[in-house]
């Protein structure tokens, strides 16, 4: 027994401070702990289009849009307890800035490009989307040039040149046949596609580009040919304001307009002037989910949602949508074409093999100050 | 008793040295109070800090918010300029636009809402404005109205329109807020951010004006719905991993928000050098402190283990060492302790050994002397029996008269010479006592016919001298009845003596004779014979404490058995 004991003692002997030792460890153990405990795992999501410059519009619309939908997404628990992170990039409405800004994102190691609201800012920036396999997903580009391209390039919103035909049909459907044609010089590709619709089925009797509105004064008092309805391909408050000048000037005939001008800011700006003013477009606002999107989105931000917000909004679900479905080891892209159709705030979207997406028009006109749908294109 | 919990926690105590515990438990002390007071004391001034940010930044936030609303009210002053009847034209209008050149153009409108002139070259007069937000507002309710932002048309930079209504119309003029970020980014600013932003969250003027021709938003930053109904307030928010302290004051008209926006790494730029420093005096506390109780714990350690070498000394019998203790003053009564009792210890061995010595010298002499008295008393015997013989001389029947008797005496004789021959005067080994006696018995035998075999086994058993003599005499008395009776008639078979003695487990010697003679003649009963011998058996047994028993044939067969007191096995 005795001996046990002091065997025990000469053991303690060379145990000495080992318990110390131990309380220091656990201590840096529990700091390193603390230290190393950070939030990882987020998806990292790109938003690039104009805030600033002649485009800022949608642009701004889009990104508030935008910024909505990942705080609700990240509320619901994000992807697979995966966290969105959106970087936002400003085009500043200058096609060069479009390559830096995607080439900033690619670095950032976004999963894609939400935006890019023109066609030429796509056009520009397709080469490098495609080099780097980084998809981007346009909400509002709509150059018949964009479809039906196998890469890496995605839209929720159709072509218009399926407007221009179906506006062109309603015109022809009133016994019009010659018509003055207004339209922007800073947005060709829109333009192009859209008076490619238009020419199928009507006479243009004249085509007056411009860059500046003050230009435009001066140069319909040149314009000699005989004209039975005018057509403004231009924004919102372009097209408003053109009307006014219009008017002003003793042009009294039937007006048509893109879709493009298809905002509260037509009438702002158009006054009574945009009176009985007929456009196509693809969003029907009196659907239950952008009535519900807008209610939101008016609480938060203090205004309607345009239309850049709404589809904006439907590209995210898209997305999202492709990012739930995607497997382990498959490309968002190829996630992105399996989804073949999804219900956007919008509407039902169908997308084809080449993530262009395939969606109902709209007739709509203005109407005591109102914008009302007449009807779906074709009824 | 020691309870279960007791001896677990005894177990635990014994696998922990005291020093070690003492040093963790005064580490960890230490370094939980510093914590705790750091804590206190970081918390207390994150407060104060805190407190004077909030005031400095609502101060500064309420300033500029009353000095953005004096302004706004100089420009309402001027478009109402605009109304009165000196102003009330082109020429008019553009001198109060010369005024106040932060309009972007002026206009005035009827109440229809067509513009009757406007300072913009691009709008026309008769433009119909009766759908724009600023005239339905001023016309429905005949206030000054101050627009939400939007990006002008024209300069693409942030604008508000302020109406006024005034006779004959509205007096609108378009306001271009680039001169409130001018105004911002003039104010002396170290780490924080000024920026104005609307009444639908948007920034109309920023110190990083890129925020404002961004159309960013703080629409969905959590503080933002709180503000939005306050004059003025603060909250702590985090945006884009970086804390911030945002404090508002709203301008009155217009209904926008004074933000000022710092971050918390600047307001506690103090705390937290504080922190790093009172995180460097723990660390250089805590290194102190293990150190010093690394030193404490090793001289602790060095005391103790000088005290277990000394007492080691001790429990080894070294009594010629002293010990010099110099450690600590609280081990100096236990290394006296210590020293007083390896004192006392060394004197009362000394004491043992003198008293050992003395007692092993007395033993001896009794030893001595008691080995003489058995020598005396053998001899004394041995007298008897040589005075028996002499007095039976040549007479035969005196002979056989005396004969018992002197075997008996002779029997007694012989344990007193083992006795004094043995080195132990306590205990005689009853086997060998034994062996002699039969051994003895059939020497005298010798000059009878028949000579028995003797079959004997015998198992060494230490005893006393009052067991072994009645039990010498009980052998003597069997074995003697056994030569001369049962041996006496001349028969074919061989005569066969036994004689067993054993120990068992509980302490009891049996005794085992028997012969191959005739046996006991029938209805023969030891307790009603009168013959001496038999008389003496039964005697001596009952002394012993034993009982006897006689076995059936053939032959007379004794079993005695009795308590083996004081008893041990002998040498194997």
């Amino acid at each position: 027994m005795r001996h046990t004991r002091i065997k025990n003692a000469a053991n303690m002997v060379q145990v000495r401070f080992r318990i110390p030792q131990v309380i220091l460890l656990l201590m840096v153990g529990v700091m390193l702990l603390t230290l190393s405990c950070r939030q990882t795992g987020t998806i990292a999501v790109g938003f690039a289009a104009s805030l600033s410059g002649k485009d800022y519009m949608l642009g701004v619309d889009g990104r508030n849009a935008v910024e909505l939908f990942i705080r609700e997404a990240n509320q619901q628990g994000g992807i697979q307890g995966k966290q969105l992170q959106l970087l936002i990039r400003d085009l500043e409405s200058d096609l060069t800035k479009v390559i830096p800004a995607d080439t900033n994102l690619q670095e950032q190691g976004v999963v894609a490009i939400v935006g890019h609201f023109t066609s030429a800012e796509v056009e520009t920036a397709l080469p490098f989307i495609n080099h780097k396999e980084l998809p981007l997903i346009s909400p509002a580009a709509t150059s018949e040039s964009l479809s039906d391209k196998n890469d890496f390039f995605f839209r929720t919103i159709m072509s218009s040149r399926d407007d221009g035909s179906v506006l062109a049909n309603h015109i022809r459907s009133r016994d019009l046949q010659r018509i003055l044609v207004i339209a922007t010089a800073l947005n060709p590709a829109y333009v192009t596609t859209y008076l490619d619709g238009l020419s199928k089925e009507l006479e243009i009797a004249e085509f007056l580009e411009y860059t500046q509105l003050n230009d435009i004064d001066s140069r319909l008092s040149r314009i000699t040919a005989e004209v039975e309805a005018i057509c403004i391909i231009a924004s919102s408050i372009d097209t408003g304001t053109i009307a006014q000048l219009l008017r002003s000037k003793g042009w009294l005939q039937p007006l048509y307009a893109s879709g493009w001008a298809g905002n509260n800011d037509l009438i702002h700006y158009g006054g009574t002037a945009v009176e009985g003013l007929i456009f196509v477009h693809q969003i029907n606002p009196d659907l239950p989910e952008i009535r519900e999107f807008s209610d939101k989105y008016s609480k938060i931000y203090g205004s309607l949602p345009g239309f850049g917000a709404i589809e904006a909004w439907d590209s995210m679900l898209y997305l999202y949508t492709a990012l739930k479905i995607q497997k382990r080891s498959e490309s968002l892209a190829s996630a992105l074409r399996r989804v073949h159709e999804f219900r956007g705030i919008s509407g039902n979207i169908v997308m084809n093999s080449f993530g262009d997406a395939k969606r109902q028009l709209y007739i709509k006109t203005v109407q005591d100050g109102s914008i009302v749908t007449k009807g779906l294109a074709g009824d | 008793m020691i309870s279960p919990t007791k001896r677990a926690f005894g177990g635990l105590q014994s696998r922990i040295r005291a020093t070690s515990l003492l040093g963790s438990i005064l580490i960890a002390f230490s370094v939980l109070s510093i914590s705790v007071i750091s804590y206190v004391l970081l918390h207390m001034v994150q407060l104060e800090l805190r407190r004077e940010a909030t005031t400095r930044n609502t101060v500064l936030a309420s300033t500029i918010a009353h000095e953005i609303a004096m302004t706004l009210e100089g420009y309402t002053r001027g478009l109402t300029l605009v109304g009165s009847e000196p102003f009330l034209s082109r020429t008019g209008m553009a001198a109060v636009k010369d005024i106040y050149s932060a309009f972007e153009y002026i206009e005035f409108s009827n109440p229809a809402g067509r513009i009757q002139f406007t300072t913009d070259s691009a709008t026309r007069d008769f433009f119909d404005i009766s759908k724009r937000e600023y005239y339905i507002q001023t016309n429905a309710k005949h206030v000054t109205y101050v627009s939400d932002s939007f990006i002008s048309e024209r300069t693409y930079q942030p604008t508000a329109v302020i109406a006024v209504p005034v006779p004959g119309g509205i007096v609108a003029g378009h306001l271009n807020l680039q001169a409130l970020t001018d105004y911002i980014t003039g104010i002396e600013r170290n780490d924080f951010e000024i920026s104005v932003v609307d009444r639908t969250g948007y920034y109309i003027a920023h110190s990083r004006s890129d925020m404002v021709y961004r159309r960013e938003t703080v629409a969905l930053e959590p503080w933002y719905s709180y503000a939005r109904d306050s004059y003025s307030g603060s909250r702590f928010n985090r945006k884009n991993n970086t804390e911030y302290f945002t404090c508002w004051a709203n301008v009155n008209k217009g209904n926008w928000l004074v933000v000022i926006n710092q971050t918390t790494g600047s307001i506690f730029k103090s705390a937290d050098r504080l922190r790093r420093s009172a995180i460097g005096i723990t660390l250089v506390f805590v290194f102190l402190s293990v150190a010093m109780i690394i030193v404490i714990i090793r001289l602790v350690s060095r005391d103790i283990n000088a005290l277990v070498r000394y007492s080691r000394q001790m429990i080894d019998g070294k009594y010629d060492i002293s010990l010099h203790f110099e450690g600590f003053a609280d081990l100096m009564p236990l290394a006296q302790n210590f020293e007083e009792m390896f004192a006392a210890v060394r004197s009362r061995e000394e004491n043992l050994l003198q008293n050992e010595s003395l007692i092993s010298a007395n033993l001896r002499e009794k030893e001595v002397l008691l080995k003489e008295i058995h020598h005396r008393v053998k001899n004394n015997l041995q007298l008897v029996i040589s005075l028996l013989s002499l007095k039976a001389g040549a007479d035969d029947t005196l002979q056989a008269q005396f004969a018992d008797s002197i075997d008996r005496i002779r029997v007694m004789s012989m344990i007193h010479e083992m006795l004094y021959r043995s080195e132990d005067l306590a205990q005689i080994d009853l086997a060998e006592y034994m062996r002699i006696i039969t051994e003895k018995l059939l020497d005298n035998f010798t000059h009878e016919e028949r000579i028995p075999a003797l079959s004997i086994n015998l198992q060494s058993i230490n005893v006393d001298i009052d067991t072994a003599i009645p039990c010498g005499l009980i052998i003597n008395e069997l074995l003697t009845n056994s030569l001369k009776y049962a041996f006496t008639y001349s028969e074919a078979t061989k005569a066969l003596l036994t004689v067993q003695l054993s120990l068992d487990s509980h302490n009891s010697i049996s005794l085992f004779i028997s012969d191959n003679g005739p046996g006991l003649p029938p209805g023969f009963d030891p307790t009603t014979t009168d013959t001496l011998g038999m008389q003496l058996v039964l005697s001596l047994v009952d002394q012993l404490g034993g009982a006897w028993k006689i076995l059936p044939g053939p032959g007379t067969v004794w079993l005695i058995t009795f308590p083996g007191r004081q008893a041990s096995i002998g040498k194997l």
